[in-house]
């Protein structure tokens, strides 16, 4: 009996939302406090099927009028956050595939960075590349001691879009995001902190505590005045994308599918399959 | 090679050694042909140019220094064989830039004043687009064009102990939206409407507090320090380095380039202004005056 009545306890404080496998999601009935925990194996590799995942889920938690706010983290605590977008998906495609995978992206972005509630990234590993970015899309960055985080695009090849430079900027200002974004640096914990790229730097075991104390400030201040708000100040950069996502698409197959941009990914892939052996 | 000493005990050994060390020398460090007032030297091995300022007494950048920048970095931009640059002063120690040339806007025609911004323009758009990366070895004072010249590049280090900042409103000027971006860029709105509004002149240690300069180091430590952020800085790959820088500059001098008689117009009629051109002949008869 009393573990009958534990478990109804148990249950009625936590919900668990039909989690995918790769992005668990559970809601706290009390707080109305939804923890979105990133799954996918080994590294949180942002391929089609996380970022669907990931959209879908703050698509839902964006609609439920019980969740209050949200803290977006990693499985795999202590080692990575997550790696960034799927650089396999970029390597020797299709333009069709390209295409499909970057309006995949955009859609990931618009939702995360128009998430009309708190959000708060509880980052609990290394942040390269897209996990840096998304990072970037959240209101307030928590990350744990002695790990990196930035977007290392340039050393890959490639060049961060419009839309994660701008986060940089939004977080940075321009000085350190051209140094950033141009020289694809990542910065460590303490010198992440020290530029404003996260808010905080914390034991492994203070990042999630230390996001929830965040996120139950934030969720006190008024809505709708807090999501009018954040949006208004998000607006230009998301509308730029969103009043021509077609051209946007065009942009990243035609840059990604030149020759040299091609073989510089290549070299990159080889080189960490070097690393793995 | 100036450093062998020839004596007559060693003459044909020294020789021998000088012809050696000379191709050894001329292998490594290619001069590119110099005018007299801006020196530049390619290390073949990295590929790094040095380009030096060298007009005396403090390199104003007046039409002959301006095109002579200008031209050069066009000729490193198109040699495939150069990697990256620094830019420094041959006044070590004493001033990196005076910055442009005032005299340029004093009592001329409206032609003169013209052609004048015509170069400014062209100098702006030529070093703040430089495909490569660029450091500053700021090794001496940098007021108005000569701390612009700096925020052109991609990492500024300063000599301890001078000053730099974008000083036209002292001089009844007013600085060109195209160095207010730089300055903007590089300490954000706030610092810039301060230092812009004030023509205020950091301090060395003051810039580098507001991010207005990365780093600030004795002076036998300026250039060896630019040359060691060049080595990190040129190890990413091009052309992402190039596409990137490009991409974030490219708004501030589109509108430039959109438009680059209209910003002309602007800068002859505001400086043909009587008020104007008065707080400016002041300035120069304080200069006088403080050489006296």
């Amino acid at each position: 009996m009393l573990s009958r009545a534990c478990f109804r306890q148990f249950s009625a404080s936590i919900r668990r939302m039909s989690s995918t496998n790769i992005v668990e999601t559970n809601i706290d009935s009390g707080t109305g406090f939804a923890t979105v925990t990133l799954s996918q194996p080994p590294v949180n590799s942002l391929d089609k099927n996380l970022l669907t995942a990931i959209t879908d889920t703050f698509k839902k938690l964006g609609d439920d009028s019980s969740v209050t706010g949200a803290i977006l983290t990693s499985k795999f605590d202590g080692k990575v956050f997550s790696a960034g977008l799927n650089i396999v998906d970029m390597f020797q495609k299709s333009d069709d595939h390209l295409g499909e995978f970057w309006g995949t992206v955009q859609e990931w972005y618009l939702t995360i960075h128009g998430f009309p509630k708190p959000l708060v990234s509880a980052i609990n590993g290394h942040a390269p590349a897209g996990g840096c970015a998304m990072a970037l899309m959240s209101d307030y960055r928590v990350m744990v001691e002695g790990k990196t985080i930035g977007l290392n695009e340039t050393l890959l090849g490639i060049v961060a879009p419009f839309f994660f430079a701008d986060l940089m900027i939004a977080a940075v200002g321009r000085r350190h995001a051209e140094f950033a974004l141009n020289n694809g640096y990542l910065y460590t914990s303490d010198e992440a902190l020290k530029i404003g790229l996260v808010d905080e730097v914390v034991n492994l075991d203070q990042v999630v505590p230390t996001a929830m104390k965040i996120l139950t400030k934030m969720t006190r201040t008024p809505q709708p005045a807090y999501q009018v708000c954040k949006n208004f100040l998000r607006k230009e950069t998301m509308d730029t994308l969103r009043n021509d996502r077609a051209g946007d698409i065009a942009h990243f197959v035609g840059f990604v599918q030149q020759p040299n941009v091609q073989k510089a990914i290549g070299g990159y892939l080889q080189a960490l399959k070097q690393r793995k052996k």
